[in-house]
């Protein structure tokens, strides 16, 4: 009963953290087909900021995951302006400057503070225990966080002036710039968002887990599994998948063992890709 | 465009140089890196006709995963080569040799550290290596062994071909998962004595059937059996370990747990994942060279009683003098929260006694003396003792040296005592 619940609540944070990074991700893939590569690396730095914010400036740690999440918010605007738009139609180019930008984000941490072991503190002390079961506060608050900012991101995507023009251009961009939609203010403002979600999954899986300068390679492959196996252009699909994947990832490694288990989850999306090339809810080409 | 493809051109360049800025900072001269590879000379300059320069190979991950401790390592390996060579280096006849270590970075995977022994025995054409560290030793043994290399073994997963009879020019030289697992459990039983039912974890990287006999074999010779009567193994490049801390708890009450085999940022993980189940007062025991410090720093509180590791603590007087030079200059390099690991230091340093021991630069001849004539070596942690037969399955090539113990207690890290373990079964 204590692993069923336990693995209910793992089911729940990852999910929540995988959907939070993928949505980042997917709104300039989906927009602008832009393959942000550098997105792992900024939900990695953005986790360090928190911690450096925390240790060394003795901030709050609630102030310095907004600190940390708007840092790269920002640092997402610059991304957008100077290292992608340039590139905007030659993937070949955005590809490599992400891939650039990724490794010397992890080079630099790795060199600066790669040796130490670090974690941002817990955000809430204690248990709570029901009977046999026992939940630290610290996962309750994580998953509920995750699912507030879920709830809103998905509030602002479907119901805000600017959430349509990000629709309008990942439907067509032609035709949403024709109708007067300033195409570049919505890209900056869809990388912002982005960025700052994966700065903020950065810094609370930094709480749950630990820091690395590599734990943005996983996640960035999480990402990239969701929007894919969620379907090009489809922003709710991710939602849908988060879910999937993220409960492989919490169950396959309590029922099978080790390799076998990182592996599974893999599998299942090569199999959906083989039957569904274009996703769950993907478009037609 | 043109304007833009510049101004991001300035940027990058800018954030290199920048790396490169806090990175170099203030090492020494005689350090280059060039696409992964560090040469150190150990501030000895060679001349003909006084001391020679004999050029140990180091396989070891400066990137990935494992470059946490990796890193580390490489700074013991070259203060310890500074230090052998303060002393007067090595003699062989009348000859002095001073070492020089060539490290190239394996990326802590199978591919890169393959390629990083390669070019140490084929471009760099050195006789001796020491390393590699996890289970990377199943891709360094066999070159070693085709190539009559000496290897100074880190560690071993007890996989075919990697110190068994089919590698003559192996030796496994720190202990080993076996020697700190039974070092660990001796440390257990001596503060908690009733431990008796253990759950046993480690990385499942294939090795799982070759460790279980081994692992029950010397667990049950200290009155240990293993919980649930199975292992429990998790991906090397698992980051949440909460599935594996509810699998753990699945198996129910256990006396202890015991984490064979991983680096310190999966004990961390682990701990946390399996105390925050409300399993806060079973021990954690480690054999790992984790110190218990960093477990804390990153489970926090639900770390600060009842973890133990095979770790030096910095200003330990039982420290032998080498070791305590070692950690002070290291945290004269690294600071003094740095972590301690020493396990590739150790492997240099039994090397070079072997080979003086042997009073040849061969390594077949080295290799030859080492398995029949050598029954004690000296250590970085002590006096060793040559074994490992029965564990494996050739005689002579597995060290056991004494290991030093590190604890948690109320939130503070604080030697364990150290713990002899004889022989390598």
């Amino acid at each position: 009963m204590e692993q069923v619940v336990a693995t209910i609540f793992n089911v729940l944070i990852l999910s929540s953290m995988y959907i939070l990074v993928a949505l980042g991700f997917a709104f300039l893939f989906n927009m602008l087909g832009i393959l942000n590569l550098a997105h792992g690396a900024v939900y990695m730095v953005g986790g360090y900021i928190g911690y450096a914010l925390i240790n060394s400036a003795g901030v709050n740690p609630w102030a310095a995951i907004l600190i940390a999440t708007l840092l790269m918010a920002g640092f997402g605007v610059v991304l957008e302006r100077y290292c992608f738009r340039p590139f905007t139609g030659d993937f070949n180019r955005i590809v490599m400057v992400g891939v650039g930008i990724n490794v010397v984000l992890q080079t630099a941490v790795n060199a600066l503070l790669g040796t130490q072991m670090q974690a941002l503190p817990a955000l809430f002390d204690g248990y709570l225990r029901f009977g046999v079961v026992s939940v630290s506060y610290q996962r309750i608050s994580i998953f509920l966080i995750g699912a507030v900012l879920l709830v809103l991101v998905s509030w602002f995507v479907r119901r805000t002036k600017r959430g349509q023009q990000m629709q309008a251009i990942s439907q067509d961009i032609e035709g949403a710039a024709l109708s007067g939609i300033n195409v570049h203010r919505v890209s900056a403002l869809a990388c912002a968002l982005g960025s700052g979600m994966a700065a903020l999954a950065g810094c609370l899986m930094g709480s749950y887990l630990m820091l690395s300068p590599y734990m943005g390679d996983l996640m960035l492959i999480k990402a990239l599994v969701l929007v894919i196996l969620a379907g090009i252009g489809s922003i709710g699909g991710i939602f849908v998948t988060g879910l999937i994947l993220g409960g492989l990832d919490a169950i396959a490694p309590v029922v099978f063992d080790g390799a076998v288990a990182d592996a599974i989850p893999y599998v299942v999306v090569v199999v959906v890709l083989l039957l569904r090339p274009r996703g769950f809810f993907g478009r037609e080409a | 465009m043109r304007k833009s493809y510049w101004v991001v051109l300035g940027l990058v360049l800018a954030l290199v140089l920048g790396v490169f800025a806090a990175a170099c900072g203030e090492d020494e001269a005689t350090t280059t890196t060039a696409g992964g590879t560090e040469t150190t000379a150990g501030g000895t300059e060679t001349t003909t006709g006084t001391a020679k320069t004999l050029t140990i190979g180091v396989p070891i991950g400066l990137t990935g995963w494992i470059s946490a401790q990796d890193i580390v390592a490489a700074e013991e390996l070259k203060i310890v080569a500074e230090l052998i060579n303060e002393d007067g280096g090595i003699t062989v006849g009348e000859q002095q040799y001073t070492i020089e270590l060539v490290m190239e970075d394996t990326q802590s995977d199978f591919d890169g550290c393959a390629a990083a022994v390669n070019k140490l025995v084929f471009d760099n054409k050195v006789q001796y290596i020491v390393g590699a560290n996890a289970m990377f030793n199943t891709v360094v043994s066999p070159i070693c062994n085709e190539n009559k290399v000496l290897q100074s073994a880190v560690y071993s997963v007890l996989q075919p071909g990697e110190v068994d009879a089919t590698t003559p020019y192996t030796f496994l030289t720190s202990n080993g998962f076996v020697g700190r697992s039974m070092a660990s459990i001796a440390s257990l039983k001596e503060y908690y004595p009733d431990a008796k039912n253990v759950a046993v974890v480690l990385v499942d990287d294939g090795g799982i059937p070759y460790m279980t006999p081994i692992v029950k074999n010397f667990l049950g010779a200290q009155g240990v059996t293993i919980a649930g009567d199975e292992i429990v193994g998790f991906a090397n490049e698992l980051q949440d370990f909460s599935p594996i801390g509810a699998k753990l708890d699945a198996i129910g009450e256990v006396d202890a747990v015991l984490h064979i085999t991983g680096i310190i940022s999966h004990v961390a993980s682990l701990v946390k994942s399996y105390r925050e189940l409300g399993n806060e007062t079973v021990p954690y025991v480690t054999a790992l060279l984790a110190n218990c410090g960093d477990i804390y720093k990153v489970a926090g509180e639900i770390a600060a009683d009842g973890i133990f590791s095979n770790a030096a603590t910095p200003g330990d007087p039982e420290n032998p003098p080498m070791m305590a030079e070692l950690i002070k200059r290291l945290q004269a390099k690294l600071g003094e929260d740095t972590a301690v690991y020493l396990e590739y230091a150790n492997s240099l340093v039994v090397l070079v006694n072997a080979i003086e021991m042997a009073q040849s630069t061969d390594p077949t001849e080295i290799a030859k003396y080492w398995e029949t004539e050598v029954d004690t070596i000296e250590t970085l942690f002590g006096t060793g003792s040559m074994g490992g037969e029965q564990t494996h399955g050739i005689a002579n090539h597995a060290v056991a040296h004494p290991m030093c113990m590190q604890m948690m207690k109320d939130g503070e890290q604080v030697p364990a005592g150290w713990v002899d373990i004889g022989q390598i079964p």
